[in-house]
């Protein structure tokens, strides 16, 4: 078992964490968002790979054949979906915030002092 | 197996899609009447499936795919009795909400109802479901309608903010407890709830990837649960929120994420962290302290009613998480009275402020118009009445929740909760009694409403306060249910042999209800005292003059430029407080 997949995952963690929190650009701290998720997926992936396994549809190989574990698949699919919810909305609100204030950095929508 | 357990989520849901289809086609009277009436079917359900929760534990998996050999193969349902609690205490919560949102949001039409029902589905899911994956979807459900409602008013400044803080610092969060799952998946193969409980116990002892998952998933339910330092994104999406959204923030949302905590403990980590649940419990407990007295504490000091709410809230689920964090059959049930005691009152006293005026971020002003005379009458009575439950009247639930908290806090070897909550209950009450005093003294200084909320009925409003209120006084009456409860909650092997097995044994240990001892009545009868003699002195021009010094020093001026609304920050603590949170674990958990 390879610990690179481990190591890529924590990386896009916490590099995509690093953009969100000093970003300057809503549309970069957005795409930020998804990095950090993306290391969801490779971590996902990575539990449940198994080297020699194949693809796990047993429609035309043996049912003996090692495969890689279908169930992790099918959370990075929901994972998928989920995160492509998130960005979509979060896009929207990118836009409004720009029709609004013709701004997109985070900094000039903190609120004035109370 | 009963069929009642999917409903209270799918009735919400094929409301929300009903909704959204007639949208163009009915009116906007007969869309509230159908959206009220899918709340009202979802809370007859949820109280349907609590009554049969009284016999034990009810499983249900979907498709019909029940373990094999005590294997969990498919999804299940795990509904027991604080599962159906919560369930109902998210309905009677998103009722009021409904009920309140033509007379608080600007042109509400059918995609704020289809919201608000989403919302209420996946609170309900998140509530009855035994699988761990699915929790995560029923998070993310929850964060994605919910801030969908927080943008809203795109009109507002404030609210497209806060609607990002909270969506990119909730997803962070969400992220925290996937990898959780992933990493739990990959040591025990399982997803359900029962099935990794039972993986990891044969396993002994709790190994370091255990402990990692722990911590991934403490760190995201607690940004959920909004407690210090986690809470940035509540208070900024709290001032700019629509009411009926920051009802429900404050009635069922935050005490979620307590709850999860709760779930996943007993299910999954109560016995690998067995010899060690005393760090557990310290950090619980500790986090659980700084929420209240630092949200108690900045509710006093910050001057906008809808921020000071927001605080309130802060330090409330501090108190939830303590009598959680106590890891005990009574702390649990203290918690259950205090969460519904307590989110009854807070949803309350947002439809008092929404009565007063203060409905809209402040950015988005309406044109000038006078509060009616009997409006603001009923916004203070309930403002006041809400802000003497919230220190702790005897009346209501938080009276008895707050003191079961500290005696189990004291069982459990940490004396100095009952001090903690005592000052939290005291500031938090003057914070709110504050806001009142203010409002009575300078009737100019009462914001002015738009001149067609002007022309619209309080009453519907002020009754829907009303019976928040008079939920959280009969709250006091469920001490016997709340032990009972909590004693199955934390029975660990009961929860797995009654969903991989089908056969559970209920536990017949005899619990004594849940009352307020002589005390109890007199510990909050005093913070009661305190809560209105503060509010009055800070009040009173002679003790001002102290009150501004302290809001303008260095030090509260540092605080309100870290509140404000920085998403940076935001994610910034969020990450702080979860590693710590791991860092904590991995030295003691081994």
């Amino acid at each position: 078992m390879s610990f690179l997949p481990y190591a890529v995952a924590v990386w896009l963690f916490v590099v995509g964490l690093y953009g969100i929190v000093t970003s300057r650009n809503l549309l970069h701290q957005i795409i930020s968002l998804s990095v950090v998720q993306a290391s969801t997926y490779v971590l996902l992936l990575a539990v449940g790979f198994r080297s020699g396994g194949a693809a796990p549809v047993f429609a035309d190989i043996p049912t003996s054949r090692p495969a890689v574990d279908p169930v992790v698949q099918a959370l990075s699919l929901t994972d998928i979906v989920v995160g492509a919810t998130v960005s979509a909305l979060l896009l929207a609100v990118a836009v409004q915030v720009h029709k609004r204030t013709g701004s997109l950095d985070p900094e000039e929508l903190r609120r004035g002092p109370e | 197996m009963s069929p009642l357990a999917p409903l209270p989520v799918a009735v919400p849901l094929a409301g929300a899609a009903t909704i959204l289809c007639l949208n163009t086609l009915l009116t906007r009277r007969a869309i509230q009447a159908l959206s009220m009436a899918t709340v009202f079917v979802e809370v007859g359900l949820a109280a349907a499936l609590l009554h049969q929760t009284s016999s034990g534990t009810i499983v249900y998996w979907f498709g019909g795919w029940t373990p094999r050999s005590g294997v969990a193969l498919g999804i299940s349902f795990a509904v027991d009795q604080l599962g159906a609690g919560g369930a109902v205490l998210a309905g009677v919560i998103a009722a009021a909400a409904v009920a309140t949102t033509h007379r608080t949001v600007d042109d509400a039409a059918g995609v704020t109802h289809a919201l608000l029902l989403a919302l209420l589905a996946a609170m309900a899911g998140f509530c009855l479901t035994g699988d761990l994956f699915n929790l995560f979807v029923f998070f993310e459900l929850m964060a994605v309608s919910a801030f969908a409602l927080a943008a809203y008013n795109t009109r507002s400044r404030a609210a497209l903010r806060s609607a990002l803080n909270f969506a990119i610092t909730n997803t962070v969060g969400a992220f925290l407890v996937l990898i959780g799952i992933a990493l739990l998946y990959s040591r025990t193969g399982a997803l359900n709830l029962a099935q990794i409980g039972r993986e990891v116990a044969t396993a002994g002892h709790a190994d370091r990837l255990t402990v990692i998952a722990l911590s991934a998933l403490v760190g995201g339910f607690l940004i959920k649960a909004a407690v210090v330092p986690f809470h940035f994104w509540l208070i900024d999406t709290a001032s700019a929120a629509p009411v009926p959204l920051a009802m429900i923030l404050a009635g069922a949302l935050d005490t979620l994420g307590v709850y999860a905590i709760a779930r996943i403990y007993w299910t999954v980590f109560a016995s690998p962290v067995a010899g060690h649940h005393h760090a557990v419990q310290a950090v619980l407990i500790a986090i659980g302290a700084l929420s209240a007295t630092a949200g108690g504490a900045l509710a006093v000091t910050f001057r906008d009613p809808r921020r000071r709410l927001a605080f309130v809230m802060v330090a409330h689920t501090g108190i939830l998480l303590i009598g959680v964090g106590c890891l005990t059959a009574q702390g649990v049930a203290g918690s259950a009275v205090y969460a519904i005691g307590d989110g009854a009152v807070k949803a309350a006293l947002w439809a008092g402020l929404a009565l007063l005026g203060f409905s809209r971020p402040a950015d988005d002003a309406p044109t000038e118009s006078e509060l009616p005379r009997s409006r603001k009458r009923a916004g203070l009575t309930l403002l006041i009445a809400g802000a003497l439950a919230t220190a702790g009247l005897p009346l209501f639930a938080t009276g008895l929740g707050k003191s079961t908290v500290e005696d189990a806090a004291a069982a459990a070897g940490y004396p100095w909760v009952m001090p903690v909550a005592f000052l939290t209950a005291a500031l938090t009450g003057a914070a709110i009694l504050h806001i009142a005093w203010e409002l009575v003294r300078d009737a100019p200084r009462s914001p002015a409403i738009a001149t067609d909320d002007q022309q619209r009925s309080w009453v519907g409003v002020f009754s829907c306060g009303a019976a928040l209120l008079a939920v959280s006084a009969a709250a006091s009456a469920i001490g016997q249910w709340a032990t009972t409860a909590g004693a199955r909650f934390v029975d660990t092997t009961g929860y797995q042999q009654r969903v991989l097995n089908g056969v559970g044994v209920l536990p017949t240990k005899a619990t004594p209800g849940l009352h307020l001892s002589a005390d109890g009545v007199l510990l909050d009868l005093l913070a009661v005292g305190a809560a209105i003699i503060l509010s009055v002195a800070i009040n009173r021009d002679t003790y001002g003059s102290l009150y501004r010094r302290v809001r303008a020093s260095t030090l509260q001026a540092a605080v309100r430029r870290l509140h404000d609304g920085s998403i940076g920050d935001s994610a910034t603590w969020a990450t702080v407080g979860t590693a710590t949170i791991a860092l904590v674990f991995a030295m003691s958990l081994r």
